[in-house]
C-alpha cells in the first residue's frame, strides 16, 4: 500500500488553498446570510480550472484524474469555502458534466461540455422526486415518445443549481411498466418549452447553493437529447454515485480541517480563568477528536477516488462506508467545534456554525445515512 | 497511491494464516490456563513459524527494524484468531526494535539472530506504579564498568515467559534501557496477573533489586527521549492492529448469529434494527483497519504525519472496538453474554487493548499539542 500524493498533486493542493483563500473566501459570508449563488464566485472557479478539472483538455478540461478532484475539493473546504458553492460545483461538474460527458454522443458532448467544463454554462441533474429520492424506480416523471422526441411530464425535487442551470440531465420513464430498465436520461436546456423551475427552497445549511423544484409539462425534447441507449437510466444514475462518494464529500473533509485550523487559533488567543483555554484538557480532546475523524474520513474519501481512477468497477459496499462514516461521524465534531467556541461559535462572524449547518447535508444528500446502512447490511448478508 | 497490497505483501499475508489456520479457538483458550513452561514452548514455537512465514520481522538495523514494526499490520490476521496472542509476539518484536534501533552493532549481533528465528521470547518494562511505590522510578547507577537496576515495572507483557526484559530507567538525570535475563540475581516476577480480559497473555510485574548490569547489555543514556517514544507508538501500532482484528472478528461472529438466530419466524438479520447495527459495526471496523494500515505505512516510510497517524489510529481503534463488541453481545444477547463464547471475550479484551498502551486520553492531548503548535 500507498498512501502518498505525488508532488504534482500535494503542489496543486497548496495552489488551490491560495487560490481559495485569496478570491473566494473572502466573499463566503455575505452569500452565506443571504443565501444567494455567488456568480462572481462561480465565475472564479470556472478561470482558475476547477470546473473542468478531469475532464479531457480536448473538451475543455484539464484531464485531471479523480484523486486530483478530491485533493482540489478538500482543498477549497479546507480553505474555507462553503458547502454551499462546493455543492453547486459537486453537482455542475460530476453530476451533469461528467454524466454527459461518459454517456453522450460525440456531438452531445461537443455541444454541451466546454461550456460546463468552463463555468459558462451551469449544470444540474434531476433525480429526485417529491414521492422517489433513494426509491429509484418509483419515479413518476415519464417521457412518453411523440414523433422525433419524447415529451416530459412530471417534476423533481431538490435539485442542486436547478433554477440557475443553463442544461440538465433528467431522469424519467420511458417505460412506466419497467421499473430500472424502464428509466432513460435526457438533456433539457433551459428555456426548452414546458421546462421550467419551481421555488428555490430555503435551507438550513449549503445556502448558496441554489435547491429548486423542477416542472415538466408536455415538455418536447427532441430525440438527440436521449442521454445513452433509452432505458439505461438507472445505471447512468448510478454511476454518479461513485462521484457522490468521493468529490463531492471531500470538501466535507476539508471543512473538519478548516475547523481544526478555527479552533487551534481560537483556543489560543481566547483566555478564561487566566490561561488560554488550549491549555485545558477538554478543549484539546475536542480538537484531537477533529483531527482523528478527519484523518479516518480523508482514508475512505481516498480509497474510492483511487479505486476510480484504476478502472475498479464501484464497489458499492466501500462507498456506501465512505458515505455513512463521513455523513455520521463529522455531526459531533462539528458540533464540538461550535461549543469550544462558545457564545462566537454560535455567531456568524467566526463561520464555525455555517460549518455546522453546512454538515448536517452529509448524512442527507445523495442517499441518506439509513440507506446506506441498508446497502450495507445487504451486502454483508449475501456474503 | 495506491490501496492495493503489493504481491510481495500479498504473499507474507497468505502464509501468516496458514500458520494462524490451525489455531483453534479451543486451542488458544489452553494458553489461559497452561503452565508458564508450556506456554513459553508454545509461543517460542508459533514465533519460529511465523518467522519462517515472514511475519515475525525483526530488523538489524533501525530502518529494517522500524519497517518491521510497520509491517506489523500483515500479523492482523493472528489479532482476528487471538488478541492475547497476537500481543504476545509483538511484544517480543517490540523488544528485538528497542535492540535493533538503539542498540551497538555488538549487541544486535548478540542478541537478535534467535530473536530474528522466534526462539526467543521479549518484554519490555515501561510501566511503574506511579507515585505510591515505595522505591520510586526505576534507575540505574555506575558501579566501575558495570551498572546495577533497581526499581520495579508492573502489567509487562510476557513477563513471566521472557527471555530477555528490555527496562526502561533513569541514568542521571536521562532515560537508559537495561536488558536483563529473569535468571539473573535480583530479578524476580510476580505470579501471572489475572485480568478481567485478555486472559491468554502472560503478563506480571518485575522487580530488580539492585540487578547487576554489564556495560555491553546497557543501552544508552540518551539525550532525548527517542527511545521511549520509539516503543510507545510501536507498542500503540500493535495495539491499533490488535483492535482492528477483533474488531473484524467480532462482526463477523455477530453476522453470523444475526443469519442464524431465528425469532418471529425468521431470522433476526432481517431485522433493521440489526442489521442497522452490523452495518455500522462494520463502517468502524473497515475505517479502523484502513486508517491503522496507513498509520504503518506512514512510519514505514518515515513520513512527519506517523506519530500523529499512530495516536489517531490507537485511539479510534479501541475506542470502536470497545463499541462494536458492545453492540456484538446486544446482537447475540444470551448466547453472546454465556461466558466462553466469542463475543463475552471480545468484550472484556476490548476494555483491556483501550487501557493498554499510551491512554486514550493521553494521545488526545498529544494529537492536539501536535496541531496547537502548528497554527
Amino acid at each position: 500500500m500507498d498512501f502518498s500524493l505525488t508532488d504534482e498533486q500535494t503542489s496543486f493542493r497548496e495552489q488551490v488553498l491560495r487560490f481559495a483563500r485569496g478570491e473566494i473566501v473572502p466573499r463566503v459570508r455575505e452569500h452565506d446570510l443571504a443565501a444567494e449563488f455567488d456568480r462572481e464566485s462561480w465565475k472564479r472557479l470556472g478561470d482558475f480550472g476547477i470546473l473542468g478539472l478531469h475532464l479531457p483538455v480536448e473538451y475543455g478540461g484539464s484531464g485531471a484524474d479523480v484523486v486530483t478532484c478530491v485533493v482540489a475539493g478538500e482543498a477549497l473546504g479546507q480553505a474555507g469555502v462553503d458547502g454551499g458553492l462546493t455543492l453547486s460545483y459537486g453537482a455542475h461538474t460530476f453530476l451533469c458534466a461528467d454524466t454527459i460527458f461518459s454517456h453522450g454522443t460525440e456531438e452531445q458532448k461537443r455541444k454541451y461540455v466546454p461550456k460546463l467544463a468552463s463555468g459558462g454554462w451551469i449544470g444540474c441533474m434531476g433525480l429526485t422526486e417529491p414521492g422517489a429520492g433513494s426509491d429509484v424506480a418509483a419515479l413518476k416523471t415519464r417521457a412518453d415518445r411523440r414523433g422525433a422526441g419524447y415529451v416530459l411530464n412530471g417534476s423533481k425535487m431538490f435539485i442542486t443549481n436547478g433554477s440557475i442551470a443553463d442544461v440538465a440531465v433528467i431522469f424519467a420513464k420511458t417505460n412506466p411498466e419497467g421499473e430500472h430498465a424502464g428509466i432513460s436520461a435526457f438533456i433539457v436546456e433551459r428555456g426548452t418549452p414546458g421546462f421550467s423551475a419551481g421555488r428555490n427552497l430555503h435551507k438550513m445549511g449549503v445556502r448558496t447553493s441554489v435547491t429548486s423544484e423542477l416542472i415538466f409539462e408536455d415538455c418536447v425534447v427532441p430525440r438527440e437529447n436521449l442521454l445513452g441507449e433509452e432505458g439505461a437510466g438507472f445505471r447512468i444514475a448510478m454511476r454518479t454515485v461513485e462521484w457522490d462518494r468521493c468529490t463531492l464529500i471531500a470538501p466535507f473533509v476539508g471543512q473538519m480541517d478548516f475547523l481544526i485550523e478555527r479552533c487551534c487559533r481560537y483556543a489560543k488567543q481566547r483566555h478564561q480563568f487566566g490561561r488560554p483555554i488550549a491549555s485545558f484538557q477538554a478543549i484539546k480532546h475536542k480538537i484531537a477528536d477533529l483531527k482523528i475523524f478527519v484523518e479516518a474520513a480523508r482514508t475512505l474519501v481516498y480509497r474510492i477516488a483511487w479505486c476510480k481512477d484504476q478502472g475498479r468497477p464501484v464497489n458499492h459496499l466501500e462507498a456506501a462506508i465512505a458515505k455513512l462514516f463521513v455523513g455520521d461521524w463529522s455531526l459531533q465534531p462539528a458540533n464540538d467545534a461550535m461549543v469550544l467556541h462558545g457564545g462566537y461559535g454560535y455567531c456568524h462572524e467566526y463561520d464555525v456554525e455555517r460549518v455546522f449547518r453546512d454538515s448536517r447535508l452529509a448524512p442527507i444528500g445523495g442517499g441518506t445515512s439509513d440507506i446506506q446502512k441498508m446497502i450495507i447490511s445487504k451486502i454483508m448478508e449475501g456474503e | 497511491m495506491n490501496f492495493s497490497w503489493t504481491d510481495h505483501e500479498t504473499g507474507v499475508r497468505e502464509r501468516i494464516a496458514a500458520v494462524v489456520k490451525p489455531l483453534s479457538d479451543e486451542l488458544i483458550r489452553t494458553f489461559e490456563q497452561m503452565p508458564l513452561p508450556d506456554l513459553k514452548r508454545t509461543v517460542a514455537s508459533i514465533q519460529e513459524s511465523l518467522a519462517e512465514a515472514g511475519g515475525f520481522v525483526v530488523g538489524s538495523d533501525p530502518e529494517s527494524a522500524t519497517q518491521g514494526i510497520a509491517e506489523s499490520i500483515h500479523l492482523g490476521v493472528l489479532a482476528r484468531a487471538s488478541v492475547s496472542l497476537f500481543l504476545t509476539v509483538r511484544a517480543t518484536a517490540e523488544f528485538a526494535g528497542l535492540v535493533a534501533c538503539f542498540g551497538d552493532a555488538s549487541m544486535r549481533a548478540k542478541i537478535l539472530d534467535p530473536l530474528a528465528k522466534g526462539r526467543t521470547i521479549g518484554a519490555v518494562g515501561l510501566s511503574e506504579l506511579g507515585e505510591e511505590a515505595e522505591i520510586g522510578p526505576a534507575h540505574v547507577t555506575r558501579e566501575g564498568d558495570s551498572y546495577r537496576l533497581t526499581g520495579r515495572k508492573c502489567f509487562v507483557t510476557n513477563g513471566p515467559i521472557a527471555d530477555w526484559v528490555a527496562v526502561f530507567a533513569h541514568l542521571e538525570g536521562h532515560d537508559a534501557i537495561c536488558l536483563v535475563g529473569p535468571d539473573q540475581q535480583g530479578v524476580s516476577s510476580s505470579a501471572r496477573s489475572e485480568l478481567m480480559g485478555l486472559n491468554g497473555i502472560a503478563i506480571s510485574d518485575l522487580a530488580f533489586d539492585e540487578v547487576l548490569v554489564p556495560r555491553d547489555h546497557l543501552l544508552g543514556p540518551f539525550d532525548s527521549t527517542a527511545a521511549r517514544s520509539w516503543y510507545q507508538l510501536s507498542a500503540d501500532l500493535s495495539i491499533a492492529v490488535a483492535a482492528c482484528g477483533l474488531m473484524e472478528r467480532t462482526v463477523h461472529a455477530a453476522s453470523e448469529h444475526a443469519r442464524h438466530h431465528r425469532r418471529g419466524g425468521k431470522e433476526i438479520f432481517a431485522r433493521q434494527e440489526v442489521r442497522f447495527k452490523l452495518a455500522e459495526m462494520l463502517t468502524l471496523s473497515q475505517t479502523a483497519d484502513l486508517l491503522t494500515s496507513r498509520a504503518a505505512w506512514a512510519r514505514a516510510a518515515q513520513s512527519p504525519d506517523a506519530r500523529a497517524l499512530i495516536r489517531c489510529a490507537k485511539v479510534f481503534a479501541v475506542e470502536n472496538a470497545e463499541k462494536v463488541a458492545g453492540m456484538a453481545l446486544q446482537i447475540t444477547a444470551g448466547a453472546g453474554y454465556r461466558k466462553g463464547s466469542f463475543c463475552e471475550r471480545a468484550y472484556r479484551d476490548a476494555k483491556g487493548l483501550a487501557l493498554a498502551g499510551t491512554a486514550v486520553e493521553v494521545s488526545r492531548m498529544a494529537i492536539a499539542d501536535e496541531i496547537l503548535e502548528r497554527y
